[in-house]
């Protein structure tokens, strides 16, 4: 037999016995798997405690930053080599590198990684696709920029500071209760009053900033006349 | 190896060839400005990273077809006889068959995708909003460059193993084993761990399989993957380039 062929025969058998030995430790890691876990497709990163949160990245998966006991993150397996992380003093700084694409529905996205945290003070993103949810304290700042969309869902917040530019995009999607609530968006940033009850609210708009109340929000606010239509905006 | 005489059958492949790679090249402009043409205008129903899309269609078709042309003069005894003639050693002219199949064509075609997304994003582009480029580099979406590597490769293999034909049995014969490995694979699975509801895996790497309506992911311990990455970006080419070396010469014999 040729040289060439008995080669091919070996690189052959090497690939499939490398099928068998992979499919063998596969099957292994299989049995490690919870079912029971709702993190089962997430990798535990250590993280240290931390008071500021910056995530720079992508919005082809989604990032929950909800109030936890402990300071943890957990990162989507297959998305591991994505993330970086870079602590400061205070300051976690975290990117998230996923794919960058024009989703009609953000909220449809995969959540690729989840931070619980005790207390969030300020909260920094760019250009990432974000759930933030369930803190329960007096002060909460956030910031964004670059195309992001940050979904917010039980809060119970004393002061929610909520600062957008660059096409980013708030909404109040669930059940959040803000004493007083400040606005200062600009460029195309926007902000949508889904779900909020607050007490207060102090809008600061520029350039071609928008925000979209609904009849309850107004009606929350006291505001003395309500002309509503048949859509309820 | 002789470094001149690699550099003379250098010459020797640009001088007869320089007319057919200036058409290639033109050619290829032109399917690239009609795939960006088409996804641009109905891009409300190309959502997502398009132009990385149709820079590895550009990649890998014209990248196969280009590695193909190379050695097709192996096809035919007449002009095979007179490939063999040139007095050179069978490593030397495949060490330029494959800088030509691999690294010029890379070059040649970043440049040709650059040049011509760069002329189309100026011509379409919109007041005020910057011309997007695409990123190659980030994601680690260069890991295009080694599959890249080892599909030109299979495609020379495919070149000196089959005398008619070479290029779509290659093609062929890799879509049939890809698809036979890959069901093989989850079959393979299914009968190791006992679970019916595997939907789908990579070779080498990772399993999914549904459980209460989700999808879960078992991954290959981490020096694992590291391994199965050494072994498919560096052992498997070289090793493709010996047996490609090995057809070659014997085929001189």
């Amino acid at each position: 037999m040729k040289q060439s062929n008995i080669l091919l025969i070996l690189l052959s058998l090497i690939l499939l016995r490398g099928i068998y030995i992979t499919d063998r430790l596969l099957a292994r890691q299989y049995l490690k798997v919870n079912l029971d876990d709702p993190y089962k497709n997430f990798d535990s990163v250590a993280v240290q405690p931390f008071k500021a949160l910056r995530i720079t990245g992508g919005n082809g998966y989604a990032i929950r930053i909800m109030q936890g006991n402990n300071f943890t993150a957990r990162v989507m397996h297959s998305r591991k080599s994505f993330y970086s992380m870079n602590a400061l003093t205070d300051t976690l700084a975290i990117g998230f590198a996923v794919a960058n694409q024009d989703y009609q529905r953000p909220e449809k996205c995969t959540v690729g990684l989840i931070i619980t945290l005790p207390r969030l003070d300020f909260l920094q993103l760019s250009g990432t696709n974000n759930e933030v949810g369930q803190f329960h304290q007096d002060t909460l700042i956030i910031q964004q920029d670059k195309n992001t969309v940050t979904r917010l869902k039980d809060l119970q917040v004393d002061c929610l500071n909520l600062q957008g530019s660059g096409l980013s995009y708030f909404d109040f999607i669930q059940n959040n209760n803000v004493g007083n609530l400040i606005a200062h968006l600009q460029n195309n940033a926007s902000m949508d009053f889904h779900q909020v009850n607050f007490k207060q609210f102090n809008p600061v708009l520029r350039d071609t900033a928008a925000i979209v109340l609904y009849r309850q929000s107004l009606e929350m606010a006291r505001v003395g006349v309500i002309a509503s239509d048949r859509s309820g905006r | 190896m002789n470094v001149n005489k690699m550099y003379l059958l250098n010459r020797r492949q640009w001088r007869e060839n320089y007319k057919v790679y200036r058409i290639a090249v033109l050619a290829m402009a032109g399917i690239l400005s009609f795939l960006f043409l088409v996804t641009w205008h109905w891009r409300d129903s190309f959502a997502g990273d398009v132009n990385r899309g149709i820079f590895l269609i550009g990649l890998f078709a014209g990248g196969c077809l280009f590695g193909s042309s190379l050695l097709k003069d192996l096809s035919r005894p007449s002009k095979g006889m007179w490939l063999m003639g040139i007095p050179a050693s069978a490593g030397e002219k495949l060490f330029v068959v494959i800088l030509y199949a691999t690294v010029f064509y890379l070059l040649t075609y970043l440049s040709l995708f650059y040049i011509t997304e760069g002329f189309f994003s100026w011509l379409v582009k919109e007041p005020g909003m910057p011309v997007k480029h695409t990123d190659l580099l980030h994601n680690e979406f260069y890991n295009f460059f080694f599959t890249f590597i080892n599909f030109q490769l299979l495609i020379l293999l495919g070149s000196v193993s089959f005398k008619r034909g070479s290029l779509l049995i290659s093609i062929l014969l890799m879509i049939i084993v890809f698809s036979l490995s890959y069901n093989a694979n989850n079959y393979l699975l299914m009968l190791m761990t006992g679970e019916k509801t595997i939907d789908g895996g990579g070779l080498y790497n990772y399993f999914q399989f549904r459980h209460a309506g989700e999808n879960v992911y078992v991954y290959l311990p981490l020096y694992v993957q590291t391994i199965v990455t050494v072994f498919f970006n560096y052992c498997f080419p070289i090793v493709l380039y010996f047996i490609i070396y090995l057809k070659f010469q014997e085929t001189e014999l």
